[in-house]
């Protein structure tokens, strides 16, 4: 039994033995092979000193340990017991000499040297730890995780200044002058050098795969930066030393764009531009980063848009061949539509406008088929939309639409705009036939197959449109049992949206209204005609006449809604306020009353800038209209008014 | 002729106003018409913050809620999509009635308890279940560790979550897989540190102190609510009192020899009679666990079923047990369930999978307090893994799985009856 038990307690302690945690080979050769009864006899020791640890002995243990080692020196478990043993009683000589030894026997062994550089750094002598790191670091200088290791380390306990030396430190001995730039420049950034946080930056982006991080990382630098003035003037600076530096333009570029020097700006990425030798990239990334920021801040800054459009057409300029060309093309019409829908109508405006036509125009015949495409469909958009010029228009689409047909494409969408251009220039028959044509070309749905009918193709989308339209087309005609019947017709078979809810509404009034007096539809048809001829003023007239003259009409709660929305289109937003507020007032349980209430809100939150009384009015329909329809897109509006009022007072989302 | 009128008028002003002022409750149904579950339990809780008495209408429709209207909770309710119903003192008497009639039950709900979540400082490549319905039904809570365990912070609190955690000081068993990722040697150093700061030698010595102090805790009153590893490795360390059940590879000393015979089970919350994985290289702890049959099963096949209580006499498992359905699916876990034999006759069980003999939900009492443990880690993620994204909880707001887990936290708001027989 006594031979069984001393098997097994061998067996025990050779499996403990064998399986310790791995170690580097030096520490393994250090403690030499035991004999069975070696490995016996260190086990029972272990456990002794455990014991005395239990019983809070924790001297005897220490004393215990200090004996084990003895007669078995160089063992990392009697090491590791012994060490947690000095931290508790705090013995930091011993554990000082402990690690000290382990560091000498085995020099690869890194988490002593760091347990050592701990516990020095621990009694404030930095010297001695960076000491040791060095010794660490000695033993391979073109290991780079070393160096890493130990100024990571520095830093986590403090010692940014150290952490930095180390770092070049290792730069230098290892010859990359672009090493440990990101860490350096967090550090440098940490201790408030901002200059050399963007030297480093700067060296960061030499790494062509860097670039994109560096230059955001400056622009970040400069935003949170309260020391601008310094740090643009270190800019300046660099810019002026390395004139033949694509990166460092490159960053210039971008810091001045963040500050507002444009003109510097835009110098400066042309210089990047030139010397990078490249398809463009500087100046696309550069032209989206003014774009973006321009058309999405709480100020509308249309001189920084026109900088990102001044850079892209640049890249279209330099660079004709660049695959990159189209997307400059497109984010530069977009962009400058973008800020010109923001504006109130007026010249500059329409300078705007044209400005992106004329950049879309430019680009023709330089892109890949697609792209010009692309291109040619956005202008066409911008010069009907938002020019109201159906006659420049309508050619364009025509084209697009008989190149999709030889592509084999859809072109129901495009033709439906077509059509749109022939009624805003008073020919409507030839608007009819248009649009029939759209109808007829489309394949029936199949009712056989649920899942097929389901699946929204282009020609699909087409026809619908193209319906719709016909069924304006007969309330201009005077065909109004048609024209309900048709826009029911539609609301049955659109899924669920606003487009489907747009054609259920009009059917209803139209049946409502048939039982008036017929001089509110014909009024109302006068409307829908001047509003197809793109005659806003003309719609507007119409309207104001349906509300002042038939205001117990059915017509006349579509008609307010209606005005409301033409008149904020125009800018006028208090007015737009005004009509909403008026079918709040008329009309609280018409089923348009949610919806005046929700573009109320929408106007208060981004005409007015006032998020509070948004929320006001988003809350409003939660309680006084359960039962809407929208609800969810209503609940996701007032929770970003709540974030924008919580922001601060009247704060912009 | 103009009294006449006068009286007219004011009948139909009473009987225009009437309807309006009888509609004096709020009902928040949770059986299938509810839209949003797990919303309506941030509203009750946030109600029962703003000194609303809510009556808990246990097995009526699916556990509903009954309030007083008024402050803001309706507005609250839309913008949360919790669907509600305006019940007048006539309907609630009905209500009451068939309460009193059916195996149902009222519970008051008196004050919202206070929530601690233990969660380590340094960031865990996998997400608490628990944290994030908390989260989704804006029920605030407070995170502890063992630093403000071992301090003694746990009396300022009513309730104490524990999740994916080893009480065992083993990091998880992560080992075999993981022992070289980034996380797992953070994870070891941060626990180290921690242990020696706090006066322990080694971690799994600080652990048992934890555990033990949690013990205490549910002892004195508390309620602990466990899911996943937390729940078999916390009885696993305060069955180890006096002895290593660690393997070397995490404490670098050898395990205590005869270890398993040496285990104290009558420390343990829930289990008793378990065996020890001690090989460091596996990733289970005991044979507590029984995620190899919830393998077998696979996602498809694998459901559990809640147990039916009676309300009136057993409202606390009830209350436990509130689901709008009865069969929910099933979820993996490091610990995913417990073997039926291994479970402490003392303890209730509330939930298993049918004909097998794994469990998948549990409850107890300890002293003064309770404790709750639910095997697997995410109900609305059948096997979670290292690294995985989070749950989106906006696609799952009618999960009876989360509703297991939101119904512990509002049970320990209730007011405690008298027993009736």
């Amino acid at each position: 039994m006594r031979l069984a038990t001393t098997r097994l307690l061998f067996a025990a302690a050779l499996a403990g033995a064998l399986w310790t945690t791995p170690r580097p080979a030096a520490a393994q050769a250090a403690a030499p092979a035991l004999t069975p009864e070696q490995a016996e006899s260190l086990h029972q020791g272990m456990l002794m000193l455990r014991n005395l640890e239990r019983q809070g002995d924790r001297a005897g243990a220490i004393r215990q340990g200090e004996a084990l080692l003895q007669e078995f020196p160089n063992t990392r478990r009697i090491e590791d017991a012994l060490a947690q043993l000095y931290r508790l009683e705090h013995r930091d000589d011993a554990l000082l000499d402990l690690y000290r030894r382990r560091t000498q026997r085995d020099v690869n062994d890194l988490e002593s040297f760091r347990e050592l550089a701990s516990l020095l750094l621990h009694r404030e002598r930095v010297d001695d730890a960076v000491e040791v790191f060095h010794k660490m670091i000695a033993v391979n200088p073109k290991d780079e995780n070393r160096y890493r290791l130990a100024a990571s380390f520095l830093h986590s306990r403090g010692q940014a200044e150290s952490a930095i030396r180390l770092y070049r430190e290792g730069r230098r001995a290892i010859g990359r002058e672009t090493l440990f730039a990101a860490e350096l420049a967090q550090l440098e950034e940490e201790r408030n050098d901002l200059p050399a946080a963007l030297s480093e930056y700067v060296l960061l982006s030499m790494n062509p795969e860097q670039r994109r991080r560096a230059t955001r990382e400056v622009a970040g630098l400069i935003e949170r930066s309260e020391a601008r003035p310094r740090l643009l003037a270190r800019v300046d600076e660099l810019r002026s030393r390395h004139t033949k530096s694509a990166p460092v333009q490159d960053i210039a570029a971008m810091a001045y764009l963040q500050v507002g020097r444009y003109a510097d700006a835009l110098a400066a990425i042309r210089d990047a531009d030139r010397l990078a030798g490249d398809q463009g990239e500087h100046l696309l990334d550069f032209g989206r980063t003014a774009l973006d920021a321009g058309k999405s801040g709480t100020v509308l800054d249309s001189e920084r848009v026109q900088v990102g459009v001044q850079a892209l057409a640049l890249l279209s300029e330099r660079h004709p061949k660049s695959g990159l060309a189209p997307e400059a093309t497109r984010l530069s019409a977009e962009g400058l539509v973008a800020v010109a829908r923001e504006m109130e109508p007026g010249e500059t405006r329409t300078r705007l406008l044209k400005q992106a036509v004329a950049t879309l125009e430019g680009a023709g015949g330089s892109m890949a088929p697609r792209f010009e495409t692309e291109a040619r469909m956005l202008r066409a958009m911008i010069l009907f939309e938002d020019l109201g010029d159906a006659a420049g228009a309508l050619p364009v689409f025509e084209s697009i639409a008989a190149q999709q047909r030889e592509a084999g494409e859809s072109d129901a969408l495009v033709m439906v705009q077509a059509a749109l251009c022939r009624a805003a220039l008073g020919d409507f028959a030839a608007t009819r036939t248009a649009l029939e044509a759209v109808v007829g070309s489309s394949p029936p749905d199949s009712v056989a197959d649920p899942f097929q009918a389901r699946r929204k193709k282009p020609r699909d989308l087409g026809a619908a449109r193209a319906r719709y339209h016909l069924a304006e087309l007969d309330v201009v005609e005077g065909k109004f049992p048609e024209a309900s019947s048709e826009f029911a017709a539609l609301a049955e078979e659109a899924p669920e949206d606003r487009f489907a809810n747009d054609c259920l509404d009009r059917a209803l009034v139209l049946n409502e209204a048939m039982m008036d007096d017929p001089a509110a539809l014909q009024r109302y048809a006068a409307m829908v005609r001047a509003r197809l001829q793109r005659n806003n003023a003309g719609a507007q007239s119409e309207l104001e006449a349906l509300v002042q003259q038939h205001r117990q009409s059915a017509l006349a709660p579509i008609a307010l809604l209606e005005l409301a929305a033409a008149l904020a289109r125009d800018g006028k937003t208090e007015l737009a306020m005004q009509r909403y507020d008026q079918i709040l007032a008329d009309h609280p349980k018409h089923r348009f009353a949610p919806r005046a209430l929700e573009a109320r809100g929408d106007l208060q939150m981004e005409r007015l800038r006032r998020p509070d009384l948004a929320q006001a009015s988003y809350e409003r329909i939660l309680m006084e209209y359960p039962d809407d329809l929208f609800l969810d897109a209503v609940r996701k509006k007032l929770l970003a008014a709540r974030e924008a009022v919580k922001g601060g007072p009247h704060a912009t989302p | 002729m103009r009294r006449r009128d006068l009286l007219l008028a004011t009948a139909v002003t009473l009987l225009w106003i009437a309807p309006a002022r009888a509609q004096q409750f709020m009902l928040i149904p949770m059986d299938l018409s509810q839209t949003n579950h797990l919303k309506a339990y941030g509203l009750a809780y946030r109600m029962l913050g703003q000194g609303v008495e809510v009556e808990w209408l246990l097995n009526y429709r699916g556990g509903s809620f009954l309030a007083r209207r008024g402050g803001d909770a309706e507005l609250e309710a839309r913008v949360r999509n919790v669907s509600f119903e305006l019940v007048g003192a006539a309907q609630v008497a009905e209500i009451k009635a068939e309460i009193d009639r059916e195996n149902m039950e009222v519970v008051l709900l008196e004050k919202p308890p206070r929530l601690a979540v233990y969660s380590p400082p340094n960031a865990q490549p996998w997400d608490d279940a628990v944290t994030l319905v908390l989260e989704y039904a804006q029920v605030p809570f407070d995170k502890v560790y063992d630093r403000e365990v071992l301090t003694g912070k746990l009396a300022e609190y009513d309730w104490l979550h524990l999740h994916h955690e080893d009480f065992t000081g083993q990091y998880g068993k992560f080992y075999g897989s993981y022992r070289f990722t980034t996380w797992y040697q953070h994870d070891v150093e941060v626990n180290e540190a921690l242990a020696v700061e706090l006066g322990y030698g080694k971690v799994s010595e600080l652990k048992k102190a934890v555990a033990r102090t949690i013990r205490e805790y549910v002892r004195n009153g508390g309620f602990l609510f466990a899911m996943c590893s937390a729940t078999d490795t916390i009885d696993l360390s305060l069955s180890a009192e006096g002895v290593d059940i660690v393997a070397p590879e995490y404490d670098h000393d050898g395990q205590t020899p005869g270890v398993q015979d040496r285990l104290n089970y009558s420390n343990t919350f829930a289990f008793e009679k378990f065996s020890l994985e001690l090989n460091a290289m596996v990733y289970e702890f005991s044979n507590i666990d029984t995620s190899n049959y919830a393998r077998l099963r696979g996602a498809e096949a694998d459901y559990f079923t809640l147990f039916s209580f009676a309300a009136k006499h057993d409202p606390v498992p009830t209350m436990l047990t509130q689901c709008h359905v009865n069969v929910v699916n099933g979820f993996l876990g490091q610990t995913t369930g417990f073997r039926k034999s291994l479970v402490k006759e003392s303890v209730l069980i509330l939930a298993e999978v049918d004909g097998s003999s794994e469990v998948k939900y549990l409850h107890g009492n300890l002293g003064r307090g309770t404790f709750t443990f639910y095997g697997g880690h995410d109900p609305e993620d059948y096997q979670h893994a290292v690294g995985d994204p989070p749950t989106r909880l906006e696609l799952h707001v009618n999960s009876p799985g989360y509703r297991l887990i939101l119904n512990n936290i509002l049970f320990p708001a209730a007011r405690k009856k008298e027993q009736k027989t």
